[in-house]
């Protein structure tokens, strides 16, 4: 992200080809999106590759709309790591349809799935009532990550943030000076950012 | 002092970092005198000292101004 944590002045950077925003995009993003996609994959028959290429081809699919301008809603991280999670989601969904039909005798199609329209895939992202299997990705997600962090208090600060609290609030529950929390909460980023599942 | 030293540092340092910076709060909110920086500083040296001490600091100020203003 970029100093002020604004998604947008990364969108911006992509519309500008800046190769930099990309990069960094896929160092904070990426291996967790495989870590997603091999959720999604947990019971399909697959090749060991294709948890990485799912993630691979969702975060192009993110990185070639966003520099054609067609996430101009996209405002935080939030709303951009839920949009990541439904394009992946989305992508294993394929896959797994595909795989299945060659293991009954069909052929694969040669494209996997309809062309993502960038207004639905925003739409189903920020929509206030997500799908109940999005809602379990999430949360399958958010138990891996907090699991991730080792340490309850830090996995309390975590929750309690993405609950909406803010920074203030959180202090004052949990008996830490604001300053600690902003801390524990940029510890909480970088163990994420790190974030490598086995 | 409103910038966070520990963003750059890897993860176990700032874990560390973490850790002292609970304890000290615990000190200063425990009662009793106010507690000495200097002796939580062990083991923590070279980038994560200096972010180590900057926390320190910052957190002393404000338990220092809390009292202060009641």
């Amino acid at each position: 992200m970029t100093s002020d944590g604004s998604v947008t002045g990364w969108l911006g950077k992509l519309q500008d080809g800046d190769s930099a925003a990309v990069e960094r995009l896929w160092a904070i993003y990426f291996r967790r999106l495989v870590g997603l996609a091999r959720t999604q994959l947990r019971n399909a028959p697959r090749r060991v590759a294709d948890e990485e290429d799912v993630a691979l081809s969702a975060f192009d699919s993110f990185c070639r709309q966003a520099e054609q301008g067609r996430f101009p809603q996209l405002a935080d991280r939030d709303g951009l790591w839920r949009l990541l999670v439904v394009m992946t989601a989305r992508k294993a969904a394929h896959l797994k349809r595909d795989e299945t039909r060659l293991k009954r005798g069909g052929g694969a199609s040669p494209q996997a799935g309809p062309p993502d329209d960038p207004d639905a895939l925003l739409e189903q992202a920020l929509s206030t009532e997500p799908t109940p299997e999005l809602a379990a990705e999430v949360a399958d997600e958010c138990r891996r990550l907090l699991q991730k962090l080792g340490d309850p208090e830090l996995a309390t600060v975590a929750l309690r943030r993405m609950e909406g609290h803010s920074v203030e609030e959180i202090a004052e529950q949990l008996g830490y000076a604001p300053r600690s929390i902003k801390r524990k909460l940029q510890l909480i980023r970088g163990i994420w950012e790190g974030d490598a599942p086995a | 002092m409103n910038e966070l030293l520990t963003a750059d540092l890897p993860p176990d340092i700032a874990r560390e970092i973490d850790e002292a910076c609970n304890r000290f709060e615990r000190a200063w909110r425990g009662g009793g005198d106010a507690p000495r920086i200097e002796e939580f500083l062990a083991g923590c040296e070279g980038t994560g000292g200096i972010a180590l001490v900057r926390e320190l600091i910052t957190l002393d100020i404000f338990y220092r101004r809390r009292i202060a203003h009641g």
